[in-house]
């Protein structure tokens, strides 16, 4: 089968999710709520066009002034009234009527104009608004929709001679007539694209799915879609597991050191390259300061760039409290050793995120990264399987590369821990787990770290004691004689996970 | 304030005059051309959406792209696309610029209405006809 020539739209993001483009010839709907973008990927359609591929291009408006359109395409960047006085581009103020009358007709005007201008893309804007054109107003019966079938079909037909490609919108209103000019417009068009603006925790998210498009491939389901000043629309792939070569290499048994020398110890000498791990506690105990050992040991003796993501703390507080444990995280920072990306959890859109975690790593060909902290996420994101989405791609994507990473969870719990993760149970996916505890012992609180699970890698059970001083993290030398282990018959209340040591039993009397 | 008003009158009398406008439906017409860039229609399509005589409209038409103001293409069924064109002269392509800036206020838009002819004589004139653009 010929492979058929790709028309890129040039619209950030867009492109990679329909996989290179929208094949030549292929009708293009854009259907949406009001206020959902599609004037804005319509026009964006036309001016990458021109800008970027060198194809002039026509945008036909029923409704909006074509002023106002040049005034809010300015707030973008795009200077639509210079490329009129350029020839590239004509905006076109039209009703449906004339626009109606104009496919019938042989010497159509709209066609004469794109012809004289070697126009390859337009954009129609509204073509519900060709229903009562076609159904002169009347109630929406069978024979009016599809009257309005046949003049998309003739609008369709007489662009499709110019060789235009062929971008509509069409305004989604929930009425009985939008649905039916919807249907009508929905089964005629080759490409549909759906945009939707919706309310979530009073934020407006704006959403992009790719409905059909005949004659290739594209990745499915509901992708994020955000308008920026002065740039444009941009359209985030939803999170979900990168493609993976079938030959790619996703496991090594070299090793990432944790940067001290016991604790390296008791994961059986470091992590795995590629591995990741979740380091659980609750607050206060270290994580954070765990993390940037782990990143520092990286850029400094092991030449591997880290990057650290928080929701929780700005860099600067984070430089200042690493500074306070003699950790020299702004040296690292300034040389480009390691990266901080700080989102603020009350604005996170996790798709725009993921994309910009993404772009870091690749960008700075990041070698580890610390995630401090999951539970932000969870909270931030009110929604398990987005959270879950995001924990799996996360995992999955530094995989991929033989990425060494840590994930912080703060367990709500202070002293024990009763349930693990309950939001979402991922131990199953990662490598490892490490424990970082409260214990008390006499009237004090003191800090433990116990080494869970180390998946391929023979590591020890003991929990070992550790100070936060100079330099981050340290764990104390096992002191004194380790108390014998008994056999469980010697202990009581092993299920409810408060052992005690049973006195031991009394030889019987008269031996 | 008068005098004032008095330079701005006089202003907008020689914009006028330079640029042969002469009706409030010229100027609303040229107006609305202006906003649409490229508008595709008829004359009637044009006086419904600003609310004149399809007749009148068809008049200025006419004369705007006889004073080099706009440009039409040939006629199909009826239909033509009209532009707003540059006057090639630097006067009259400053006195359109001039009247518009001035037209941005309501001051000003009403010394413009008060040098523009509402209809042309022996014409009837239509209730609220016009919508007196900018």
């Amino acid at each position: 089968m010929e492979t058929a020539e790709m028309v890129r739209t040039g619209i950030a993001g867009l492109d990679e999710i329909l996989m290179g483009g929208i094949p030549r010839k292929n009708v293009i709907l854009v259907e949406g709520t009001t206020g959902s973008g599609k004037t804005l990927l319509g026009v964006e359609f036309i001016y990458r066009g021109i800008t970027e591929f060198n194809e002039p291009g026509i945008i036909v408006l029923f409704e909006i002034s074509p002023d106002k359109l040049i005034r809010d395409a300015a707030t973008l960047g795009w200077d639509l009234e210079s490329l009129q006085q350029q020839k590239k581009l004509q905006i076109v103020f039209t009703s449906p009527q004339v626009l109606d009358q104009e496919v019938h007709s042989p010497d159509s005007l709209l066609l004469e104009t794109a012809a004289d201008m070697g126009a390859h893309r337009i954009f129609i804007d509204g073509i519900g608004l060709l229903r009562p054109a076609a159904n002169a107003g009347g109630p929406v019966t069978s024979a009016g929709v599809g009257s309005y079938r046949e003049t998309l079909q003739q609008l369709i037909e007489g662009l499709d001679r110019e060789h235009l490609t062929t971008m509509l919108s069409h305004e989604l209103l929930g009425n009985p007539e939008s649905l039916a000019t919807s249907e009508g417009a929905v089964s005629l068009a080759d490409t549909v694209i759906r945009l939707s603006r919706t309310l979530k925790q009073r934020r407006i998210q704006r959403s992009l799915e790719i409905v059909k498009s005949r004659g290739q491939d594209y990745v499915h389901g509901e992708h994020t879609l955000e308008i920026h000043d002065g740039k444009g629309l941009e359209v985030f792939r939803r999170v979900q597991v990168p493609l993976r070569n079938q030959d790619q290499i996703t496991s090594t048994i070299r090793r990432s050191l944790i940067g001290s020398q016991e604790m390296d110890g008791m994961i059986g000498g470091g992590v795995f390259d590629g591995s990741t791990t979740i380091v659980v506690g609750p607050s206060g105990l270290g994580k954070t300061i765990l993390g940037l050992q782990i990143l520092m040991e990286g850029a400094m003796q092991q030449k591997r760039r880290g990057l650290l993501i928080s929701l929780d703390e700005h860099t600067p507080q984070i430089v200042r409290n690493a500074e306070s444990v003699g950790i020299k995280l702004k040296q690292q920072i300034e040389s480009g050793g390691i990266h901080v990306l700080f989102q603020s959890p009350q604005e996170i859109n996790i798709d725009a995120h993921f994309s910009s975690i993404v772009k870091t790593i690749e960008e700075n060909d990041i070698g580890r990264m610390v995630i401090d902290g999951m539970t932000s996420y969870s909270t931030a994101l009110g929604d398990q399987s987005m959270y879950r989405d995001f924990f799996h791609a996360l995992v999955a994507f530094s995989k991929n590369r033989l990425m060494t990473t840590f994930f912080n969870y703060e367990n709500p719990e202070f002293l024990g821990i009763s349930s693990f993760m309950p939001e979402y149970p991922v131990t199953s996916i990662v490598d490892n787990i490490i424990l970082m505890n409260l214990v008390e012992i006499s009237s004090t609180l003191r800090r433990c770290l116990t080494v869970v699970k180390a998946r391929g890698t023979k590591h020890e059970y003991d929990s070992r004691e550790y100070v936060i001083g100079d330099g981050g993290i340290t764990l104390l030398p096992a002191q004194g004689e380790i108390a014998e282990a008994l056999p469980l018959s010697r202990y009581a209340s092993i299920l409810s996970r408060a052992p005690s040591r049973l006195p031991a039993a009394r030889p019987p009397a008269g031996t | 304030m008068a005098e004032s008003g008095q330079s701005m009158s006089a202003v907008v009398l020689g914009n006028l005059d330079t640029l042969g406008i002469i009706f409030k439906s010229e100027w609303d017409t040229l107006t609305f051309l202006h906003r649409h860039s490229t508008s595709l229609g008829t004359a009637a399509d044009i006086a419904r959406l600003i609310g004149y005589d399809k007749t009148e409209i068809g008049v200025a038409l006419h004369r705007l792209e006889a004073l080099g103001l706009i440009k039409r293409s040939r006629v199909a069924q009826g239909i033509r696309i009209y532009e707003c064109v540059d006057p090639p002269e630097p006067s009259p392509a400053a006195c359109l610029k001039e009247l518009r800036a001035l037209a941005q206020t309501r001051t000003g838009r009403l010394v413009l209405l008060g040098h523009l002819q509402a209809t042309r004589r022996g014409e009837p004139r239509r209730n609220g006809s016009g919508l007196h653009l900018q």
